[in-house]
Formats: C-alpha cells, structure tokens, sequence
C-alpha cells in the first residue's frame, strides 16, 4: 500500500502542469514538523519527538452521475524514525446510483458521534501518538478501507458500513511515546517492543458500524451498532506474550441540541466485549456501560468553553476482581473522565489561543495542551505548544506518559 | 445605477449597550420608524425570491495594506416568507478551509442551528456561536451580516462600524446589494463583499439544506 501511495503522489504529481487542463482539482500543502522532550525520559533513546517534512497531495474528480474521485497521500521525510514514508490517507469513489443512495468506496476517513477527542460509538481507527505529539488535528483520524452505504429515505437517514480489512488505533508503542507493559507490569525499556496480533483477514472479521439519525426540530437522535474489534489491543495472549484485538459490539444512542445559549449533548453506548461477556478472564477488557454528557457554549465574542463529563462503568466487576492475578494493577469498576476545552480567537480570527485538558479523578491522571496558532498570510500557518501529562501510575493512559511532555512547533505553507 | 449610501452609526446607542438585549425587545413591539425600515430593508435584502444563490468574494483589508480573500458559495432558502431560512455556504478559499461547509438553520425569534463540516476529519460540529457579533470568517461582517439579522436586534449591533451598499442592480426584478462594506473606523480594517453569480428561485428542496449535504454538497449547492 505505501509503494502504491509513493507511485501514484509522483504520478498525481507529474499531472500538477496539466491539472487545470484536465479539470482535476489538485491541492495540498508542505509542512515541517518538530517536537523536543521536555524532562529526561530513560525509556527513550531520542531527545526529539518529532522532527518531519510532509508533503500533502490531494486530488479530486467530479464524474458522470455525481460521482467523484479522491485521493489524499502523504509524503514523508522522518528524522526520528530516520526514514521516509508514504501514507495513502484516503482514496474513493462516491457513486449516487439513486436520488436516496449514496455510497463511499475505498479509504476514508469516518467520523460520527457527540464528542470533541472522547469517542464511544465512533469505532473508526485514530492515531492517538499522532495527538499526543502535537500533529494537527486531521492526522488523529486514520483511515479505513471501507465501503459505506448512506440511506435517505426521508423520514430518517442510515449509513452503513463494512470494513473487510481491519485497520487499529495507533497507540504509544515506545518508538515516540513511553508505554506500559502488561506482561512485566512496568515501562517499557529502550527498543523493548509488544507484538500485536490483528483478526483473521477473512469475510466473517468484517466489521459492521451503523448508524440512523435524524433531526427533531433543532435537535438531532442517533443510534448506533457496531460489530468488530476493539480498536485498541485490549485483550493479552501470555502464550505468545502478543496483545490482540477482542472482538467487540457496541449498542449505543446519542441526543444534541440547543441548551441554555449553547450547545448540549448526550452520548451513551453498551461496550459488549464477546470474548469475556462474564468477565473471568482479567486477559480480557471486560464489558462496560459508558456514558459522555458535553456541553459547549460561546461566552464572549470569539471565546469558546466546552466541558465533558465521561464514565466508564465496568460491569462483571466482582468476577474480574476475583479473577485478577496478584501483583497486576486492578483497574477501578468505575472510570470517570473530565474535560475541557478553551478557545479564544484573536486578530480577525488569525490568531487562536487554545487550550485542551483531561483529568481523570479515578485514575488521577491527564494531560493539557496548550497552543498559540497564527495565519500568517492565506496561505501561511504556524503552530506552537505543548503536551503536559501527568499521573500517580505508570499503567493509567496518561500515566504511562507522564515523561513524555513535549514542545512542537508546525509551520504550514498551502498550495 | 442608483448608489445608495447608508451610514448606520450611532454613539448613543453606545449608551444603551449594556441593556441593549432588553431595550431591543422593548423596541420589537412598537411601530417604531427606524425600527421599521430597518424591519424593511432586511426583508429586501435577505428575502428575495424563495431562494438564491450566490458566488461572494470577500476581501478583508487592513490598515497596514494587508489583504485576505474568502471565497465562497452562499445558497438561501425561505421557509418562510420573513420567518424561517436555511443557509448552505461551501468554502473555496483560502486553502485551509477550502470545502469546509456550514449549515444554518435561521429563526427570526430565536438562536439559529448551525453546523460546521471539516472535511480532513469528515467531521459534522453543531457550533455554539450564539454571539450575534461573531465575525464572520474573520472578515468585518457578522453572521448576521451575512445572513441578516432579525431587524429589532439592529440597535446594539452597529457600533463603530459603517455599512455602505456600494452596487445595488435588479436581478431577476430583485434590488441586490452586489457589493457591499464594512468598515471598523477604530482599527481601520475593512472588509469588502462582492455577490456574483445571484440566481434567485432556483427551486431548492428543503431537504438539500442537511447533514447529508454539508458532508457530500450536491453539485446544485457547490456549483
């Protein structure tokens, strides 16, 4: 897939003279990357976190019949791996072959759901390093090799989707980002890895996600399935001392609307983690109810607040209690989370300040990240902050990062 | 071509600025004769026809001769007339919002519903802007500049800033301001919005002002 996505970056640039000609919409941008660590982190060999030139190529085609083709790739230079790369972020076909059908072919990205960097029934693969080094926004959403069918047949709307080819979260995995080994119950050391074993590639590990919503006046229901796997390795395998990917369905609903001068939301999903349904096997992430209320509201003139409130109860606790081996770190039965986001426009909305932090009262960790962005012209960004983490534990998500803060700095030119 | 100039500024309406939101909706009742031309001009500006359609250039100009241009494709439809609208705008300049779309749903008496769809996440974002101040894409304008506001919240709206209707021509039989300004006369920074393109009753569907469109617009939006 990468040799592809370098072959047809070089072909899409070679049409860059004749796209006007050929009618092909062809844009991207350039981008240099860099990100140092703040404290001294024994677990990682490297001061930098990181330290890269990206080349964006994105091209489209309207078709025949409201179709249209589209493709996104990278083209990265990458000081910290010391190696260059190819990323074919997204690559489809829409097709309309009736007034109330549309359908996505190919890889895309897939968004949906109530919250601002929580998700519960958006089951799509992120890269969470990509966060927590400060990359931009669009790179915390992964792509998926899906086919979706979108339904709009008046009274509601569906989108279906299958994924034949699964594709994981990216979590910290020690080359940027310390991790925790659950096998030694500990960080990992320098170029200490974990092998992780994806599902079968065959037609019966196709992942199914869908959604139906529509709107009540000013507000908007959804409800949501999924059949697949978890996306993070939650499951561990001591045989072949691997994480894995159990097999995971989530039922879930969602409501946002107008509340109080700003915006509500609701979200609610049954976790039913199929491998460990009664919740003896500590190997296994037990099944969870999880909750996420979010509230956002302009305060002043170019002043944002949002604040979300998410938990996280595990059901079988009394079993996965019971059946925890000594010495492993046991994880509460309920997880709560808080969050906040600050976001002030400056300068004719040139400049923004914002800031984003997570803490989590039960496993008393978080992380902030503050950044100061500006345009300078059109087509000029630049990009400045840092990612703090903090946490009692090593095996919490943010306490396994708690050496890892970073300062990065982005600067962008647009063509 | 008839040029009309209207100059709305007003320092004594800074004195009412603290209770500005009160003393509007005192105002909103009385056939007030400002109240009501204002109530007049919005119908004329933001009305016409069942719907239109239009290609609008702004550039936003600094004192210091700094220039930025948005560009932008602006559908409005009437649910009804002088109440309810729906707006479809589809960004296409500059780069980093380039098909970025926004959906507006538009009550005379109430918050409008807007959503913001950010295409490299394919993200549809309910916003909470409910500041009726709220620049629109960083230009002088308000959103409700462009969108038209409610006229009885006018009084509090136009401080230190001057409007002019700078090309007003039928189209279609409708009085369209093609190009329009405002200017902040504290910083010196203006904003200048040509209309090009206005197609009026092009008979839009209700339904292509959703979510299915701020994620896929249908070439009848984008065009």
């Amino acid at each position: 897939m990468k040799c592809f996505a370098a072959v047809a970056l070089s072909a899409a640039l070679s049409l860059y003279p004749c796209a006007s000609v050929l009618a092909l919409s062809l844009h991207g941008f350039v981008e240099g990357a860099g990100g140092i660590r703040m404290k001294d982190d024994p677990a990682q060999a490297r001061d930098a976190t990181m330290g890269e030139g990206r080349l964006q190529v994105e091209l489209s085609q309207d078709g025949p019949a409201d179709s249209r083709f589209f493709f996104k790739a990278d083209l990265i230079g990458d000081g910290v791996e010391e190696r260059g790369d190819a990323d074919l972020r997204e690559f489809y076909l829409d097709v309309s072959p009736a007034q109330v059908i549309d359908i996505r072919a190919g890889r895309q990205i897939l968004t949906w759901g109530t919250g601002d960097l929580i998700f519960i029934n958006d089951l799509f693969p992120k890269d969470f390093v990509s966060f927590f080094i400060g990359r931009s926004l669009e790179y915390l959403k992964v792509g998926s090799d899906a086919v979706k069918l979108s339904l709009y047949p008046g009274l509601f709307s569906l989108d279906l989707v299958a994924v034949p080819h699964f594709t994981p979260s990216e979590v910290p995995q020690g080359e940027r980002l310390s991790f925790f080994n659950p096998f030694t119950n500990r960080i990992a050391a320098p170029g200490e890895s974990l092998s992780m074993r994806k599902p079968a590639a065959i037609a019966a590990n196709t992942e199914l996600a869908l959604r139906l919503y529509r709107t009540f006046g000013s507000y908007e229901g959804a409800l949501y399935g999924f059949r697949g796997f978890f996306k993070e390795p939650a499951g561990m395998d001591p045989a072949g001392g691997t994480l894995f990917y159990p097999g995971l369905s989530v039922y879930g609903t969602s409501v946002q609307g107008p509340l109080l001068g700003g915006v509500g939301g609701f979200e609610f999903g049954y976790y039913d983690s199929r491998e460990d349904r009664p919740g003896r096997n500590p190997l296994i992430e037990n099944p969870s109810l999880r909750y996420l209320v979010g509230y956002e509201r302009e305060l002043r003139t170019d002043f944002t607040v949002r604040a979300q409130y998410y938990l996280e109860q595990m059901l079988e606790y009394g079993a996965y209690k019971a059946s925890l081996p000594p010495g492993a770190p046991e994880k509460k039965e309920v997880r709560h989370l808080l969050f906040l986001r600050l976001t002030r426009l400056l300068r004719y909305q040139t400049v923004e300040l914002s800031f984003i932090g997570f803490y989590g009262p039960s496993d008393e960790d978080g992380m902030v990240n503050p950044q100061a962005s500006c345009k300078i012209t059109d087509r000029m960004s630049v990009a400045l902050g840092a990612n703090v983490f903090f946490g009692k534990k090593e095996s919490t998500q943010f306490g396994q990062l708690e050496k890892d803060d970073n300062l990065y700095l982005r600067l962008r030119a647009n063509y | 071509m008839a040029k009309t100039r209207v100059v709305w500024l007003s320092a004594v309406i800074a004195l009412f600025l603290p209770i500005g939101g009160l003393f509007s909706r005192a105002l909103a009742g009385t056939p007030g004769g400002a109240e009501e031309i204002m109530r007049r001009s919005a119908l004329v500006q933001f009305y016409s026809g069942n719907d239109m359609r239009a290609k609008v250039t702004m550039r936003l100009l600094s004192k210091e001769g700094g220039e930025r241009v948005r560009e932008l494709i602006m559908t409005r439809r009437n649910v009804k007339a002088g109440g309810d609208q729906k707006y479809f705008i589809l960004f296409r300049q500059p780069a980093d919002v380039r098909d970025m779309t926004f959906l507006v749903w538009k009550y005379p008496q109430r918050d409008s519903d807007r959503w913001l769809y950010i295409p490299a996440i394919k993200l549809v974002k309910r916003i909470a802007a409910n500041d009726k101040r709220s620049s629109f894409v960083g230009s002088d304008f308000s959103y409700e500049d462009v969108s038209g506001r409610a006229a009885e919240e006018d009084n509090h709206t136009l401080l230190r800033e001057v409007f002019t209707a700078d090309e007003v021509k039928p189209i279609q039989g409708f009085p369209t301001t093609v190009k329009r300004t405002m200017k902040n006369v504290q910083t010196g920074h203006w904003s200048e919005a040509a209309y090009g393109e206005v197609e009026y009753n092009l008979g839009l569907a209700d339904g292509v002002f959703s979510e299915r469109s701020l994620r896929n617009p249908p070439k009848e939006l984008a065009r």
